[in-house]
Formats: C-alpha cells, structure tokens, sequence
C-alpha cells in the first residue's frame, strides 16, 4: 500500500513575545492510503499542532511532509486552499460551526465549496445530519445545540465531501459512550466504503482500540527529541 | 433566493456596523445627489447669466452732482452731445433720485421696465397689492409721497401712456392725474414732476426736457470686449464737451464677472464638499470592510478550513458589502431626488430638478464601493485558517 502521507522531522515552532517556543518538537510518521489511524498522548503533546500541519492549515517551521510522495512543505497559500477543498475534511475539537448559520447551512456549506452549487446539496446535508442522528435540529442554530450535537453537525460537515483524508481531532471527546460508539461505526464504514483514511486524535483506549493502527506521540518523536523529552 | 437569504445573514450577523455603514452610505449618497444637482442648476445658471451678459453688457456713467449748475449735464446736454455720439448705444439718461423706483423684478422681459406711478392711498383703495417697487417715504420727498406700481396694476387701471387726454382718478375723494405710463424699451427710467398735490408721477418723453441735472447715462453694449473701448470713448466725450463734470463709470460686465467669479467659488466649496463626503463615505466602506475581516475572522478561517478559496471567501464578503452599498445608496438616491425636489418647491430654490443627479452619485457610490472593498479584500489572501480560527 502507497504512503499517503509522510512526515520528516516536522517542527513547529512559535514566536511570542520575541521568544521562540518549539510547540512540536521534530517528528516523523507516514501513513498508509486506507489506514485508519489514531494518535494518543497526553494533553499539550501537540497533538492538535501535528493535525492542523498535515490537513494544511498550518506551515511547519521545518522539516518536510510529503503528500502522495508530493512535497507540499513550502506551498503557497491558493495551492494550499485547493489541497484542503479537495482532500481534506475536518473534525475540529472545538466543533467550529458558523454561528450565524442554521446546522444544515453549515453542512450545506462544505458541500458548496467542494463541488459548487447544487439542487441537491441540501438533501445531501440533511441525509448526513441523519445519519448522525440530528436531523430534527437541522434548521437550528449552532448555539441551540448542546456540546455533543455540535460535535455531531461537525462531524456531518466533514464527511459530506466525503474526502480522501478524514482529519478528526477528538471527535469523540464530547458524547457519550453510546454516541462515540455510533460515531466510530461511521467513520469506519466511511474508511472501508470509500477508503477514506482516516487520522483521529483521541484519548480513549476503546477508540484508539477500534482504529487499524495506533501512533503514541511520543514514538513519533525522532531520536533526539525523544531523549530531550525524557530527560 | 437560497443565497441571497444566507447573505442577508451574513449582512445580518453584524446588525449594528451593517446598520451604521449603512446609513453612513445612505447619507453619503444623498448629499451627493443634491451636491450634483446643485453644481449643475449653478453650472446651467452661469452659462445663462453669461448669456445675458454678452448680449446686455452697458456701462453706466455716474455724473457727480455738483452745486454748480454749469458743471452738470442736462437732459438737453444729453440728447445733443452725448446720445448721438453713441448713437442708438446710449440708452437712457436718468435722474437718480427718481431712478430708484422702477419696478423691474418677475414683471421684467428682457430688459423692459413697464411701470407707471400713483398714488399710496389709491393702492390702498383698490386694494392692490404692490408686489414690487416701494413706498416712498415722505420724508424722502416731502413735497409728494408717492407709490409706485407695476404694469400690470396699471393695465387694469385702463391707463393708456398712447391717450392725449391726461387720465384722471379718484382715491381719497381726491382726483389724480396719470401723467404717463412708461412701456417702451428705451425708456427705462422716468422722472418725477412735483405737482403741487401729492403724487404722481410724468412721463419721460413729455418731462425728460425739464431734466435739469443727469445722474446717469447708460450705454450699452453690443459685446462684452469692447467696453473697455466704449469706456475709454465716453471718457473722451466727457473731457472734451464737459470738461468741468466729475464723473465715474462702472462697467457692467465687469461686474457681471466678479459676481461670476463669486458663484465660482462657491461651486468649488460644493465640489470640495462633495469630495469629502465621497471621500468619507469610502473611507467608511474600506473600514467596514476591515471591520467584518476582524471581526469575522474565525468565520472566514472555517469557511477557509472546510475547503473555500480565498477568491470564493472574498467574493462572499464583496457580495454581501456591495448589496448592503446597493441598497443603501439606492435608498439615499431616492432621499438626495426627494430633498432636492423639497428644497426647490417648497424653499424656492431657484434651480431646475434634474432627475439625472440620483443615479449619478448612485453609481458613483457603487464605483466607490468597490474600490474601497479593494485593499482590505487583499488581506484575506494572507490569511492562516488555523491562525483566523483560533483568533491569534
Ligand atoms: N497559538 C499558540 N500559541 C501559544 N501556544 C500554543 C499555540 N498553539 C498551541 N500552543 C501550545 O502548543 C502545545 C501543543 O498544543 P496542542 O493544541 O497541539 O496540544 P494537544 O496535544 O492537542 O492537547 P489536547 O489534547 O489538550 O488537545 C500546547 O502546550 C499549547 O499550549
Ligand atoms: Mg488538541
């Protein structure tokens, strides 16, 4: 199976304050196409950091990240923006929606900028919101939801478009067991149905449990980096 | 329909700036539609007064009076020496006491003075209201207080300058005569004859001869260059037939022009007026628009996380702040038309409406937008989505 991703001593450091904080100390990892991945460690590893590097968010300060054995380290801003409409979807672990838009125009919304507008669009939008199990609050607001539906609506946004790699920080981190069961089953038959792969942060075994293959921040870490943190 | 309604949200999801850059945009167009308005009536106004000015330019030559009866002009002095000198250019030969009164205002065509003189108390009797002119007062001429009427009172009157019988009337059981009615171009002013009881007034074909001391002579001109000329030829005349009589002469034209050049500055304080509104309501859209940037730079970060472009964001924000402007400067058109019709039926202004000025400064408004929308829009570019998302 072809390497989908690969990372080389990735860092990510920030200024503040005419200080430099080194907020992802060098790593490395590849992920297979098709995998469906989960990355553990404990809070402020810089987990979110690493995520937000790969779905191309963010630039790293350094070091090298290959996308289907493309170099797409230094690319620009527009390329970037055609990266991530074409082959990311996004679960944000503060969910994100559009405050002034009811739950399916924010799901619609994904669905307009990926493959333009549609009459169908809004049918998609509202069969997603019912696969989560949140269709009766399709015409409210994000601030009508509570957490965990919120959460639910995100998650709708970012497998409509169903894209090539699923990028879900903590999508689970605010429902229930019963709900983060349900929501597991969905992106792995997402994973298997359309070989999305999927990349999940998480801090729960039985999620971490239920994903193909399980990368410990700390493993990810390049030699050095690790002695330094042991240290 | 759909994306109009998530538009209005957008516009919507900030009410009170939209609000505000709104009206400021309404405002704006409004002044603009009058400002246009206005520097077009002044624009139409000056090329008709420069009209009239070249085709009326006199110069009118003050004679100072002087205690000396020799030293003065008479209407005889006049009529010998100076008109045929100028001959059919100088046009009238006045007394200045009496000039004052002739009534000239809306009743006026061309430069034709009609009028004729009578009695207060006969005004008062036929209730006639004197709608120009004025009352003199007695003690200006103490020796007949007089009132002086337009034409038209004097066509009702039935009184004919042509009859050769003196016409008579009554006011204040006191019998007047009308000595004369004036109505011809030429004679643009007439002069008074004391009668010995109250009132009225001579015409100047019969009484001009009695002139004993003119005030003023006017000349006109058939084209504004040469007054200079027509100036320099009555300063001649003067010198040689009347050496002894101070005079001055004012040239017309030329003051025709400073009251142009007067009108001019006012256009350009509208024109600098209009600028800065212009220029104040853009720099309101350009910090609008930075506005909803910042203030709507997480949303801008999702929209640009779940896959928009940055074209396709800042084409959204330009929609939603080109409708607010669309809408806003539409309303201030019809306000600015409305206010300038207000301000020319009811405060009488004294320029046409022209419905053009709305659509004008609504386009203009719409051109501004865009420009101003231009750099802010810039900014989008270099936007970090996780950086906009979590606001650092
Ligand atoms: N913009 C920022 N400015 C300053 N520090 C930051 C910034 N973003 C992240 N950090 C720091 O970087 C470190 C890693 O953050 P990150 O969000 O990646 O952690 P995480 O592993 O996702 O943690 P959690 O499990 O709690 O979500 C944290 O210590 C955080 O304080
Ligand atoms: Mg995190």
């Amino acid at each position: 199976m072809s390497k989908i991703i690969k990372i080389r001593n990735l860092k990510k450091n920030i200024q503040q304050h005419s200080r430099t904080i080194t907020i992802l100390p060098s790593c490395s990892l590849s992920i297979h196409k098709g995998d469906m991945v989960a990355i553990t460690g404990q809070s402020g590893a810089g987990k979110s950091t690493l995520l937000n590097i790969i779905g191309c968010l963010d630039q790293p300060s350094s070091g090298q990240y290959y996308l289907n054995q493309h170099d797409i380290t230094d690319l620009s801003c527009t390329a970037r923006s055609l990266l991530r409409k074409e082959t990311f979807g996004y679960i944000f672990q503060q969910y994100w929606l559009i405050n002034h838009l009811t739950v399916v125009e924010n799901v619609e919304l994904a669905l307009l900028y990926r493959s333009g507008h549609c009459r169908s669009n809004r049918e998609k939008a509202r069969n997603a919101l019912d696969q989560l199990g949140i269709l009766s609050h399709a015409e409210h607001y994000p601030c009508q939801l509570s957490g965990g539906q919120q959460q639910r609506a995100s998650i709708a946004r970012a497998i409509i478009t169903k894209p090539n790699i699923l990028i879900a920080d903590e999508p689970t981190g605010a429902l229930d067991h019963d709900n983060s069961m349900q929501i597991m089953q969905i992106l792995k038959e997402i994973n298997r149905s359309h070989g999305t792969t999927v990349i999940l942060v998480t801090h729960d075994r039985e999620i971490a449990g239920m994903c193909n293959k399980r990368l410990p921040m700390e493993t990810l870490f390049t030699k050095k980096e690790q002695l330094y943190a042991q240290a | 329909m759909h994306k109009l309604r998530t538009i209005i949200k957008g516009i919507l999801s900030q009410r009170t700036r939209s609000m505000l850059s709104g009206i400021a945009t309404l405002c704006a167009t409004a002044i603009i539609t009058c400002l246009i308005a206005f520097f077009y009536a002044t624009t139409q106004q000056m090329a008709d007064e420069m009209r009239t000015i070249q085709k009326n330019t006199k110069i009118v030559v003050h004679l100072h009076p002087s205690e000396q009866r020799q030293s003065q002009i008479t209407y005889q002095d006049y009529l010998t020496s100076v008109r045929p000198a100028f001959k059919d250019r100088a046009i009238a030969a006045s007394k200045k006491t009496y000039v004052h009164v002739y009534l000239d205002d809306k009743k006026r065509s061309g430069d034709y003075f009609e009028q004729i003189a009578c009695d207060h108390d006969y005004l008062l009797a036929h209730n006639l209201s004197l709608s120009s002119g004025r009352f003199f007062h007695e003690s200006e001429f103490p020796q007949s207080p007089f009132v002086v009427i337009g034409y038209d009172v004097a066509k009702k009157l039935s009184i004919d300058e042509q009859s050769s019988d003196p016409v008579s009337f009554f006011v204040a059981k006191q019998s007047h005569d009308v000595l004369g009615v004036i109505n011809k171009q030429q004679d643009k002013f007439f002069y008074g004859q004391n009668n010995a009881n109250r009132t009225i007034y001579t015409h100047l074909k019969t009484h001009h001869a009695n002139l004993l001391a003119l005030d003023e002579i006017t000349v006109q001109i058939s084209n504004p260059q040469e007054s200079e000329r027509v100036s320099d030829q009555v300063r001649l005349l003067l010198r040689e037939k009347f050496p002894n009589v101070n005079y001055q002469i004012t040239d017309m034209s030329q003051t025709a022009k400073q009251i142009q050049d007067y009108i001019a500055k006012i256009r350009f304080v509208l024109l600098a007026f209009g600028c800065i509104s212009t220029l104040v309501a853009s720099i309101n859209i350009t910090n609008s628009m930075y506005a909803i940037i910042s203030e709507r730079f997480q949303e801008i970060g999702i929209r640009l996380a779940i896959g928009a472009t940055a074209t396709q964001v800042k084409r959204l924000l330009l929609t939603e702040t080109l409708l607010l402007a669309l809408v806003s400067s539409a309303l201030g058109m019809v306000l600015g038309e409305l206010s300038n019709m207000i301000l020319i039926k009811y405060l009488n202004w004294d320029y046409t409406w022209h419905i053009f000025a709305g659509p004008v400064s609504f386009i203009m408004m719409t051109v501004v937008c865009l420009l101003s929308c231009y750099a802010p829009l810039l900014r989008v570019d270099k936007i970090n989505p996780i950086h906009a998302i979590q606001r650092v």
